[in-house]
């Protein structure tokens, strides 16, 4: 039977670059650049599949960005069509688009259902069009009820709102009714994510020039519990620690990023994880125990073009990175912290052939020091943050790297 | 005539930093065929992954060629390297009195420096014979004809003839070495005379002991030779002398002229310090030879295991750095805040980073560093005189009748243009201005006395900053002078930590304070509850802020799957975790201490 395979697909297209991205994006290619690059991303995908088509069946696919929404339905339709023809493709796939409101038009809309897209996530950020603005956000929030009817109207069932708090100047208030607007209307899932500050952005030059002034950190945290428990209200599970779901819709090729799920990606600096079972008994683990490697894209357009018109696979070597056991350990503990659920013992021993505690013996006192500080619930089934643990996510995932 | 004597040369090559003093040492060993092109970067340059980074020497690193000139005979030349920092000076000096003459490299691009000037009159202090020398000439930017009109204008050596070179791209350096023959006087001396010789320089090694670096002014020396070190008294027996090329080569004998090394089964080289002189113990000179000081750290500071680093462990690294680093001194001392640790002391600030950075590296230990203090004079009511350099150890206010403190003589290069905003820096620390002079229209030296304290503190930061890395300094003390000093405490969670204390001049108090309550600020990771920061003097708080509660970018978005980039944020956190020091409740980086001591534009 063939392993399932999630696909990550990066179109680095953005109308105007926000404030506060950091990703990797561009929003100076001209036309000509930007049919090169789909190109370049089509022989990539069909390379992929000559590699790995053979073992594996995918069961979702991601198109983010960027914005792919902002490359025309043509070429998304070139896209999907080449996924179709170098992958398996399950049945019931979860395939993703991620999309700016304001360049979500009708048509667009109906060539993405005929391309098999079934899920829509709509870059919301916020309903108030003041914080839009601060964020250099090229829409407003006319634009996204009227993408949010038209995607219904055209039968997209599984819809997306991503959300961002903690924008600077945004009042605790201002949040509160982006939160209560969106329950309005209502989305299958919605994530919602701190405003970071990232070196190499518009935001990030301004703090350093002191022309910004950020949240205060005990005002985002408090907007981060509101909202959880808004949401908790409305019946969406909490799932992961920024997403929540109606029952049932939770993002699945989200899920795989921290479960150790096996997903490939393409595109300009997309990252990739592909596992590998240790056949023979290695390092005191059991045979059948999981690890697996990593690697990214190269970040260079010039490169990437270069490579795939090549007939080479656009990976940045130096990036390649096979984990030990141990570190494999470590990420899928680390990973497995992000979602409610936790770290599930049982499949900690399935998926390594030790028992949890036995392979973190030395580490089991701090777990005990967290648990009794109230950040970690030890449950008969797994370890997890508590919801005051989440403010606190980051120092205790870093007790397992 | 004949004596074997003519056929050497003995000289250093003198420069300021980054004017490419190494690489031309690098390029003559290549031409004297002593180490090939392809050995050169492990045989030599690699000596210290440190030095190297830095663009410093620190460790000399001196050297026997041959060199067959156009008259035919074959030379040796004794190469004898100088460490390039002004915290070294006296090792400089020590090293040039070892020779007759010195190559004075001068960048082509950039003239003359700081510590060009500071080398010079060393060099002139020994009546070396000066080879000016103009380097980089590749670069387009050069100016040798303007620069060397700044040699005989600013230094009055002549400076027509002076070779024109380019060590990186191996230019001149033939019409260099014939020069060098040429120029440089032959050594002189008697063989048969009463042994009298220069340590300059010592290193230790696991086999042979201590390896002295050697002159021989007079008189001869060979193995199973009694010596004694004219200043420190003691006796050893000679083991096995030679000379380096570069390793060490043992030879027969060492005589009048020759540089080389003696071994003696000598344990520390603290026990052979530079500057002394060796005789004969049964026929020893009448006198020792000039110039010989005992170097005095300048700089103090305390060293502490990093949380979860056992005090053993760096106890044996600083045994084992001070064998080879005589001026490194450290006692054990105890602190309330960071437990066990150790205070050292150093000739200055890079030494002690240099110090502390062989500590992490080297020895992978984890270590905290405490502010650097100067030592100070405390003159107590009852008329006792204390040295204290470290803060926590001054006594109670009431009973110091009053403190004084080093102060030195800096000497300031910088081109015309900032004399505006170097005077600024240098009143705002306390400096007096005692003369100032216009070397060329364009590069103005000058000339202030200022409290070591403020020059340790973040003067020369403060310095390249303001000048954009054009400025250069160079600074020696003078004298003790009493001074209105204060303890300043820190306050974490309202506990004194000791290891911030300091002691800083009053005008200066609320300034330093809440600089340093700023900087803690930033710091300090958020805690599940607000921190306060204070600083204060006695009960006096004068500045205070506040770390507020919670941690960042626990939500933030994970992006396309990019785990790595989260697992290294994480691995970050860790780290940094494990360089914390827990105070009471308080978790404070190891960062921390050195972040109080950094320049600041904004400040």
């Amino acid at each position: 039977m063939k392993n399932k395979l999630g696909l990550y697909i990066h179109i680095p297209f953005c109308e105007k670059k926000c404030r506060y991205c950091g990703f990797l994006s561009f929003d100076d290619l001209d036309d000509h650049k930007k049919n090169d690059y789909i190109d370049a991303l089509c022989y990539e995908i069909r390379l992929c599949g000559k590699e790995y088509a053979g073992s594996y069946i995918v069961d979702t696919v991601f198109i983010g960005g960027g914005t792919p929404s902002f490359a025309s339905a043509e070429q998304i339709r070139k896209i999907t069509e080449i996924i179709y023809k170098s992958f398996d493709i399950t049945e019931d796939a979860e395939i993703t688009i991620e999309s700016n409101p304001n360049s979500l038009s009708v048509e667009k809309l109906r060539e993405y259902r005929s391309s098999g897209i079934n899920r829509l996530s709509i870059g919301v950020q916020s309903m108030d069009d003041d914080i839009l603005a601060c964020l250099g956000r090229v829409h407003k929030k006319d634009d996204v009820l009227l993408a949010y009817e038209n995607a219904g109207k055209i039968g997209f069932e599984n819809i997306n709102f991503d959300l961002m708090f903690g924008v600077p100047d945004q009042t605790l208030k201002q949040w509160e009714n982006t939160v209560s607007e969106v329950i309005k209307l209502a989305p299958e899932h919605i994530s919602f994510y701190s405003m970071q500050l990232e070196e190499g952005t518009s935001f990030c030059r301004n703090y350093k020039k002191g022309l910004l002034d950020l949240t205060e950190e005990s005002i985002v945290r408090k907007m981060y519990h509101e909202a959880l428990h808004a949401f908790k209200d409305e019946g969406y599970v909490h799932y992961e620690i920024s997403n929540m779901a109606r029952p049932g819709a939770e993002c699945r090729h989200n899920l795989k990023y921290w479960s150790l799920g096996e997903y490939l990606s393409a595109g300009l600096g997309a990252s990739s994880y592909i596992r590998s079972n240790l056949s023979k008994e290695s390092m005191g683990y059991k045979a059948g125990s999981i690890t697996g490697s990593r690697f990214k894209n190269t970040g260079s357009m010039e490169t990437y073009l270069r490579l795939t018109r090549e007939g080479y696979l656009p990976i940045d070597l130096k990036s390649y990175h096979t984990h030990t056991i141990k570190e494999s350990m470590a990420v899928y503990c680390f990973t497995a912290l992000r979602k409610t659920k936790g770290i599930d013992l049982g499949d900690f021993t399935k998926k390594f052939g030790i028992d949890f505690f036995r392979a973190y013996r030395e580490r089991a006192d701090i777990i005990f020091k967290y648990r009794e500080k109230g950040l970690l619930k030890i449950t008969g089934t797994g370890i997890a943050l508590t919801e005051k643990g989440i403010d606190h996510s980051n120092d205790i995932m870093s007790e397992f790297v | 005539m004949g004596s074997y004597r003519e056929y050497i040369r003995n000289f250093s090559i003198i420069a300021h930093i980054d004017h490419g003093k190494s690489t031309l040492a690098d390029r003559i060993l290549e031409k004297t065929g002593l180490v090939s092109k392809r050995d050169m970067k492990e045989q030599y340059l690699d000596k210290m992954d440190l030095e190297r980074e830095r663009g410093i020497t620190i460790k000399l690193q001196t050297t026997r060629l041959l060199f067959k000139a156009s008259d035919g005979h074959e030379y040796i030349l004794n190469l004898i390297d100088t460490p390039g920092h002004v915290d070294f000076n006296y090792e400089v000096s020590r090293s040039l009195a070892a020779c007759e003459g010195a190559v004075l490299v001068v960048d082509a691009t950039q003239g003359v420096e700081a510590q060009t000037l500071a080398n010079v009159y060393l060099a002139m202090d020994e009546d070396l014979e000066i080879l000016p020398v103009l380097n980089k000439i590749d670069l387009p930017s050069s100016s040798p004809d303007a620069v060397k009109a700044e040699i005989e204008e600013v230094i009055g050596l002549e400076a027509a003839d002076a070779p024109l070179i380019s060590a990186k791209e191996g230019i001149g350096i033939d019409e260099l070495l014939e020069e060098i023959v040429k120029r440089i006087p032959a050594p002189q001396g008697k063989e048969k005379a009463p042994l009298e010789a220069l340590i300059f320089d010592s290193y230790y090694d696991n086999y042979l002991g201590v390896v002295i670096y050697t002159r021989i002014f007079n008189g001869t020396v060979k193995e199973g030779d009694i010596i004694r070190f004219m200043n420190t008294g003691k006796k050893h027996e000679v083991t096995e002398v030679g000379t380096f090329s570069p390793g060490p080569i043992p030879s027969k004998d060492l005589k009048a002229g020759e540089v080389g090394y003696i071994c003696a089964s000598i344990k520390q080289v603290a026990d052979a310090r530079v500057g002394d002189t060796i005789t004969q113990n049964d026929r020893p000179a009448d006198k020792a030879l000039p110039g010989y000081k005992k170097v005095q750290p300048m700089v103090y500071c305390g060293i502490y295991p990093a949380e979860g680093e056992k005090y053993e462990n760096v106890k044996d690294a600083l045994e084992k750095l001070q064998v080879n680093d005589a001026a490194l001194d450290f006692e054990p001392e105890t602190s309330a805040a960071l437990g066990f640790g150790f205070r050292c002391g150093f000739l200055g600030l890079l030494h002690m980073e240099i110090i502390v950075e062989r500590l992490e590296r080297e020895f992978s230990l984890g270590v905290i560093t405490t502010s650097p203090s100067v030592i100070y004079k405390v003159l107590t009511n009852e008329g006792k005189e204390l040295m204290i350099q470290n803060p926590t150890n001054l006594p109670d206010p009431l009973s110091i009748d009053h403190i004084e403190e080093p102060i030195v003589k800096a000497d300031i290069m910088i081109p015309n243009e900032y004399v505006g905003a170097i005077m600024e820096i240098c009143q705002d620390r306390r400096g007096r201005m005692l003369h100032m002079e216009y070397i060329t229209p364009k590069r103005v030296q000058l000339h202030y006395e200022m409290p070591l304290n403020e020059v340790i503190y973040d003067f020369f930061d403060a310095l390249k900053s303001r000048t954009r890395g054009y400025g250069s300094l160079d600074y020696e003390f003078v004298r003790y002078e009493k001074s209105n000093l204060v303890k300043m405490d820190i306050l974490l969670n309202k506990e004194l930590i000791d290891a911030f204390s300091m002691i800083v001049h009053e005008s200066k108090a609320y300034a330093r304070g809440r600089f340093v309550c700023e900087k803690l600020k930033e710091v300090i990771p958020m805690h599940q509850f607000e921190v306060p920061v204070q600083a204060s003097i006695g009960q006096k708080v004068i500045a205070r802020e506040t770390v507020r509660a919670y941690r960042k970018d626990v939500t933030a978005k994970c992006y396309g799957g990019d785990i790595s980039r989260k697992k290294k944020l994480l691995e970050k956190q860790k780290e940094g975790k494990k360089r914390m020091r827990q105070f009471g409740k308080v978790e404070v980086p190891q960062e921390a201490f050195t972040a109080v001591l950094k320049y600041d534009d904004n400040k």
